[in-house]
């Protein structure tokens, strides 16, 4: 295909664009450097109070925020692309980054594909990460419950754990609602896509011969 | 857009409730350290000596979490001219046993021995508490100083020094002058005996 030959980089197959790479790295830069502080007992020189609660929060949300950045950011490029495709505003520009980012190209070529089926291949690749993100997710509440059933957990690591776990939780909102989303999305376009599939098999209808 | 109604109200109740479920966390784990500063023993916020009636009112508190029980006092008087030394005199409170609720402020008066002599500036007035919990078997006991004609009363803060023993023993100077009077006066007690 002549296609091929002007493959823009935003086209090609890959897991993060700059600016969300950038974010990325900021995102660690700033959990790294803030554990860092914590385990110097430079939070304790801070001129005001931090509680080692509020330290456990931060870190579960900024641990957890690293964890989820690939799926925040999949999820809501979806959103857009599905948002563009109802609106009827989708460009093939539009649809081929989909394809890349998608990595769909391990299916099918793009020419093949219809930009519904890129959207659902697209949500499909991103399930194993979400997949592996709620099973973190779900260890921590795990311990965190365990924890919170020892009267002595209160005492030592079981509160730390439930910050870090209300934490966790906060950023989870946000996965599963940009997640729920999607599929509510892919899900009404693709009943769209049947009610026309049916009302054109209305108004051609071919005979045909059934056993 | 169109609007998916279901989901903005299940993940409006999510956020509620983690919204919820994070700020009492992050309060409870404020109120917790606050609490864990405050000792589990009576403290003496406060002591006042009425010269007239010849007794001690001393305002005691517990900010602990467990009650307490108040068992008997001893007042320990001791002139701040050299001669006489201590005198001592043991008795149960006048209302019978009082009981600290947690959290909860009660007003002792303690009353001088008949024909003791009047406080003169400088005295030392040693009122010793002794208490216990409902669920340990030992006796503990509170120690607090009142130095007559000092100023205001109750100003200074109340300092709690417990030991590991099986007796723990609370000091507090109750003057403003500080708990350093405190421990000067015990040296001049072993002095004057």
């Amino acid at each position: 295909m002549a296609s091929n030959a002007a493959i823009r980089p935003e086209e090609r197959p890959q897991w993060w664009n700059l600016r969300e790479r950038i974010f990325f790295y900021l995102l660690l830069f700033l959990f790294v450097f803030s554990l860092s502080l914590a385990v110097w007992g430079v939070v304790a020189t801070l001129p005001w109070t931090v509680y080692p609660g509020e330290v456990a929060f931060l870190t579960g949300l900024l641990g957890f925020s690293l964890l989820a950045n690939r799926l925040l950011f999949g999820y809501a490029h979806l959103n857009a692309y599905l948002v563009s495709l109802r609106e009827r505003r989708a460009t093939e520009h539009d649809a081929r980054v989909a394809y890349a980012r998608s990595h769909a190209v391990a299916v099918r070529r793009f020419e093949e594909l219809t930009w519904l089926g890129i959207a659902v291949l697209w949500l499909d690749m991103l399930e194993r990460y979400r997949y592996a993100y709620s099973a973190v997710f779900a260890l921590l509440t795990v311990i965190a419950i365990v924890l919170a059933l020892d009267p002595l957990g209160a005492v030592t690591a079981g509160t730390l754990l439930e910050g870090a776990f209300w934490g966790a939780a906060t950023i989870s909102l946000f996965v599963f609602l940009l997640e729920a989303l999607a599929r509510w999305q892919i899900d009404a376009a693709l009943e769209e896509e049947l009610e026309q599939v049916a009302a054109v098999a209305e108004t051609s209808p071919q005979p045909e011969t059934r056993t | 857009m169109y609007r998916p109604l279901p989901l903005t109200i299940v993940f409006t109740l999510l956020a509620l409730l983690v919204g919820w479920g994070t700020g009492s966390y992050l309060t409870s784990a404020r109120a917790t350290a606050a609490l864990a500063n405050l000792p589990a023993a009576p403290v003496v916020l406060s002591a006042a000596y009425d010269k007239q009636d010849r007794r001690l009112t001393l305002t005691v508190s517990n900010p602990g979490l467990v009650p307490i029980e108040l068992l008997d006092k001893t007042l320990v008087f001791r002139p701040a001219s050299g001669k006489g030394g201590w005198e001592l005199a043991r008795a149960p409170l006048p209302g019978g046993v009082v009981e600290l609720a947690p959290g909860s402020i009660e007003a002792l008066v303690l009353e001088l021995k008949e024909g003791s002599p009047d406080l003169k500036i400088g005295d030392v007035l040693a009122s010793s508490l002794t208490y216990r919990y409902a669920n340990l078997p030992d006796l503990y006991q509170l120690t607090h100083l009142y130095r007559s004609g000092s100023g205001s009363d109750g100003k200074g803060s109340p300092a709690a020094a417990g030991s590991a023993g099986g007796t723990q023993t609370s000091t507090s100077a109750g003057t403003s002058s500080g708990a350093s009077t405190g421990a000067q006066d015990r040296e001049g007690s072993s002095n004057g005996q």
